[in-house]
């Protein structure tokens, strides 16, 4: 016979002190209970860091909590069809801690279709915000419901989902709000389309793969984007000192930082014809603040100042990082 | 009860003071006296800042009455000084509020809360209101950890949690036995409409 506590007739502050000491799948878990009991547990005042929703073969919403102590819910959505399947109310849910070998706890609530069960998490963790990522077999759900149900996440992932047609669709149906990472192997001639470069982005990642001496982009990819941080790879010296010379007369006005991954950078050649001068160790100290990469050894970092009295910085670390970054709080000696 | 004739319940045979320390005396609401050192009373903000304020001497422990406890039983109480005596001159943690506790429990705890669950209960009210935040930490896990591998359903059984049908009934007697009047007239209005009435007044 399983033990029983009277948890409602502890005085409140003890009550939360039980809740808040329980782990974050036994408080989704018991959050389900009853209409009090998700009352009980939204008190307790646990705040995801992060709920993320990634579409492959199933659904899945992982819900990230303090020090990695998250779960995952997965829903088994059925196909009735041949159609694409459509993002509705799930048979069961499997739900699953992030940490350890434990079996699969397997619930149905009938009267909660995909939206309420992420409206659920929302609210008992105190979160409004999701990332979406499409992974691989995503493309077996009908993207007009993905949308219907997950719109407007704030970062899109999107790795392929094996259906490049379905990939175009997705970057043109779902503009996430603050950032997003492209495999950019599933993209045409690896060129993310000019629509999603534009967009003012706080983040924008494209990557390919370990091939990428050969990968070149047209340096317009690098001008349009309007993001604030890019990260990227398929350009050359020459491009990046293209640049340079068109940000420092005044494109680009949005970029904090630029990470160029995987070509091999030498400072002569990149700051060919600018003005620039070394940064001293106070200066980069401040830069380093900034580096988008941990760990990331600079050596001989550069300066140089566009036309309105910007200052960036300019960092290649071990030969194949090109790191730019705007140094806001720089103090100009 | 005279202080003589008190039970006197040696919390710990290993802590016997072997140099000379104070050792104060406390008595539970059900009249078992307790002998508890200086160090282990610490763990307790509120009975640490008690005999703080009361200035006792060693002659004092002595020959005044014990300090009564009236809230809690002497079953409950030797636990809580059991604790307090294993974990003496420990760091008390901060409890800063932040969420979520990450909270191990130690092996001499675990065995100290081998305990029914209503024993577990008045300790955990004791913890808090002898304000012995580590303490409270472990027995406040042991409950949270009641939940691990338990459906929505078990979980109402573990807790005693009423489900929503059960909850909506109380909600509805409660309203009957607060208010009958307001049920009477109801079912009056009721039956005038069965009736076909216009005016109800």
């Amino acid at each position: 016979m399983p033990p029983k506590f009277p948890l409602l007739r502890l005085p409140n502050d003890e009550r939360l002190a039980v809740l808040r000491r329980m782990e974050s799948i036994h408080l989704f878990i018991l959050s389900l209970a009853s209409k009090q009991a998700k009352i009980l547990v939204t008190s307790a005042n646990r705040k995801a860091e992060a709920v993320a929703i990634s579409i492959e073969r199933i659904i899945q919403f992982s819900c990230h909590m303090f020090q990695g102590a998250g779960f995952a819910v997965k829903l088994s959505i059925w196909k009735t069809s041949n159609e694409p399947r459509k993002v509705e109310k799930p048979k069961y849910v499997s739900i699953l801690q992030n940490s350890r070998r434990a079996k699969p706890i397997k619930l149905k609530k009938e009267e909660y279709e995909v939206k309420d069960w992420l409206d659920h998490l929302f609210q008992i963790f105190h979160q409004k915000d999701h990332s979406l990522t499409f992974g691989r077999h995503g493309s077996c759900y009908d993207l007009d419901s993905v949308y219907e149900n997950f719109k407007n996440p704030y970062h899109l992932r999107l790795s392929g989902t094996g259906n490049a047609e379905y990939d175009y669709r997705v970057l043109k149906m779902i503009i996430p709000r603050s950032s997003i990472l492209l495999n950019s192997r599933i993209l045409e001639n690896g060129r993310p389309p000019r629509d999603t470069l534009i967009q003012n982005y706080d983040s924008f990642v494209c990557y390919k793969n370990s091939q990428l001496l050969s990968w070149k982009r047209p340096l317009d990819d690098l001008l349009c984007a309007n993001s604030r941080e890019i990260e990227t790879q398929g350009f050359s010296e020459t491009d990046i000192n293209k640049f340079l010379k068109l940000w420092i007369r005044g494109s680009n006005p949005r970029l904090e930082s630029l990470l160029i991954l995987n070509v091999p950078f030498d400072y002569d050649n990149v700051l060919r014809g600018i003005q620039n001068c070394v940064l001293s160790g106070d200066q980069e100290n401040v830069f380093k603040v900034y580096t988008v990469l941990d760990g990331t050894v600079m050596t001989g970092a550069r300066e140089i100042r566009r036309m309105d009295g910007t200052v960036a910085g300019i960092s290649i670390d071990t030969g194949f990082f090109f790191n730019f970054i705007v140094l806001k709080d720089y103090d100009d000696h | 009860m005279s202080v003589e004739n008190a039970p006197v319940v040696d919390v710990d045979e290993a802590a016997i003071p072997v140099e000379k320390k104070m050792y104060y005396r406390f008595e539970s609401n059900d009249k078992k006296e307790f002998r508890v050192s200086e160090l282990a009373i610490q763990q307790s903000e509120t009975l640490n800042r008690l005999v703080e304020a009361m200035g006792y001497t060693s002659e004092d422990v002595e020959n005044k009455p014990a300090i009564a406890i009236e809230n809690i039983d002497g079953k409950t109480l030797k636990l809580v000084f059991q604790w307090c005596e294993h974990h003496k001159g420990e760091a008390i943690p901060v409890d800063d509020g932040s969420v979520p506790k990450i909270v191990e429990i130690p092996e001499f705890d675990a065995k100290l809360m081998d305990i029914d669950n209503g024993l577990l209960f008045k300790l955990i009210w004791a913890a808090d209101y002898l304000n012995i935040v580590q303490l409270l930490n472990v027995s406040c896990k042991k409950v949270a950890n009641m939940a691990q591998g338990k459906t929505p359903a078990q979980l109402r059984r573990v807790y005693l949690l009423p489900s929503d049908e059960e909850d909506e009934a109380a909600k509805r007697a409660a309203q009957e036995a607060q208010d009958p009047r307001a049920r009477e007239v109801e079912e009056e209005f009721e039956e005038r409409k069965r009736q076909g009435g216009n005016s109800f007044f």
